[in-house]
């Protein structure tokens, strides 16, 4: 028994001492890009609310009409004004003082018109990327690096992944009765061991939403992987991406004219059980398809979202998400970005959010005085060491 | 018994801690939303990457096997594959587990 309870520590020892590696190195060379990240995260949590906010020119509306237009008569009107327009998507934005959005496609850019959602007339139009919300967001997810600043971001995410694992192993205490040190601050204490029990604290308390922040980050980073990975736990075939999103119309010579869009809404809207249409994708061609994304009340307070896509000649279900695809396929529609971004449970878990993405930093500068200042010390105690050893030689 | 199957049941340990802290940290995410469902959806996700993981880890142990019989193979891969098998089989167990009992509990 007392043999055994030696060997349970001494790989306990082992295992901390390699954890403890692993945590500073991986904590060292990739905090100063989570911070970077987790700041503009912190942004981002208020994303829509704060574009809205900082653009009143082209979100302040006036209610000059009792209902709000629907997205085919908004469509309408604004083909109506902008005939050379070529519309790619139209949608609700209900946090963006609840206007109507269309992309559009204009030369080699995809820009975004804001539509009054009581009139249908266009407030003003913009590349979004180029918008201050959009810069931040560019930053948060490529570091605005082009091509591999998301891979790099996606990776320093599962390496939050790692610095999370790690620094639980680290946080449990050699003895249970230690435990209540693991758990607060210690008060009158020097500054140095007043930033290790806060490095410890914060990180052991907001470890499960900063481990869910990191892996949601990755999956939406690595997308396809994820898609393909849920067709595999399904235990069914996997299609890729280009399977399920590529579906066409089929053109037929004699019947050339496209269905109504309000008609083919009128067909989603019936399409889930007390699901709406928020989103219409529009056919880029003869051969393309309406793309309709319903919202259905659901577990998270985001709903249930499917994609469906529709004939657009003869309104038929090419294919749906909600009843084509495997289950766990609502994984990725319904769960990764609400988590993600803190909207599946409303105001509550957004405020969460956003105070995790502001604990990332404080984990990271006290992480690196924790470090600094032990580095300091075995510098020193080294070079006593070698002038003890000198000495000695002398 | 075989040290190998010892460690194999330690990596199964390991790998079903996992799958429940998992599961607790979505629970106490969601438990702020009022909802459990983030319990199912973090393991699911946690999943996904111990497959991804483990075709990583098949990848590396195949060229290992082949130097092994040479007398050249890494020790260090082939427990980083029992490991990644072990994880790999009580992640497929929770998938085959929603699978069989039909949850629906991503909606």
């Amino acid at each position: 028994m007392k043999k055994d309870s030696t060997l349970t520590q001494r790989i306990a020892g082992h295992q901390k001492k390699w954890y403890g590696q692993w945590h500073t190195w991986a904590g060292l060379i990739s905090g100063l890009i989570l911070s970077v990240v987790s700041i503009t995260g912190t942004i981002l949590v208020y994303e829509r609310e704060l574009d809205a906010w900082l653009n009143p020119d082209l979100f302040t509306f006036e209610q000059t009409a009792q209902t709000r237009l629907t997205l085919p008569q908004a469509l309408e009107v604004v083909k109506a004004d902008h005939p050379q327009m070529h519309i790619e998507v139209i949608y609700e934005d209900q946090f963006r003082n609840n206007c109507i959005m269309v992309a559009f496609e204009e030369g080699e850019l995809h820009k975004q018109a804001i539509v009054n959602p009581f009139t249908g007339k266009i407030t003003g139009s913009r590349v979004y990327a180029d918008s201050a919300m959009g810069i931040i967001r560019s930053l948060h997810r490529t570091l605005l690096v082009p091509e591999i600043g998301k891979y790099i971001v996606g990776i320093a995410s599962l390496v939050m992944v790692i610095l999370m694992i790690t620094g639980l192993r680290l946080w449990i205490p050699k003895k249970w009765n230690m435990l209540k040190t693991r758990l607060t601050i210690k008060s009158g204490a020097s500054v140095k061991r007043q930033v290790y029990d806060l490095h410890n604290t914060l990180g052991f308390y907001f470890s499960p939403v900063i481990t869910i922040l990191a892996l949601t980050g990755a999956a939406i980073t690595f997308n396809r992987f994820l898609i393909i990975g849920l067709f595999l736990v399904s235990f069914e075939p996997p299609k890729s991406i280009e399977s399920i999103l590529g579906q066409q119309s089929t053109y037929d010579a004699n019947n050339p004219i496209p269905m109504k869009v309000e008609e083919v809404m009128a067909i989603a809207n019936r399409e889930i059980e007390g699901g709406a249409v928020k989103g219409i994708t529009l056919p880029h061609d003869s051969l393309g398809t309406y793309e309709m994304n319903i919202i259905a009340p659901g577990y998270a307070e985001t709903g249930d979202r499917s994609l469906v896509y529709y004939d657009q000649y003869t309104g038929e279900r090419l294919m749906s998400t909600h009843h084509d695809l495997p289950h766990l396929g609502k994984v990725y529609l319904n769960w990764v970005t609400p988590l993600h971004y803190g909207t599946f449970g409303g105001q509550v878990t957004r405020i969460l959010a956003l105070i995790t993405t502001l604990v990332i930093p404080v984990l990271f500068i006290s992480g690196v005085y924790v470090w600094y200042g032990r580095w300091k010390k075995s510098k020193k105690k080294a070079m006593q060491k070698k002038q003890k050893k000198q000495l000695d030689h002398a | 018994m075989p040290n190998a199957i010892i460690q194999f049941g330690k990596s199964l340990r390991y790998a079903f801690y996992f799958l429940v802290v998992s599961g607790v940290m979505g629970l106490i995410y969601g438990a702020f939303g009022l909802t459990w469902n983030p319990l199912f959806v973090m393991i699911a996700i946690v999943g996904i990457f111990v497959v991804i993981n483990f075709m990583i880890a098949t990848l590396l142990v195949i060229p290992n096997g082949l130097l092994s019989l040479f007398g050249k193979g890494n020790a260090v891969l082939f427990r980083y594959f029992r490991h990644s098998l072990a994880f790999v089989m009580v992640f497929l167990a929770y998938f085959l587990f929603l699978k069989i009992f039909e949850l629906k509990v991503f909606f």
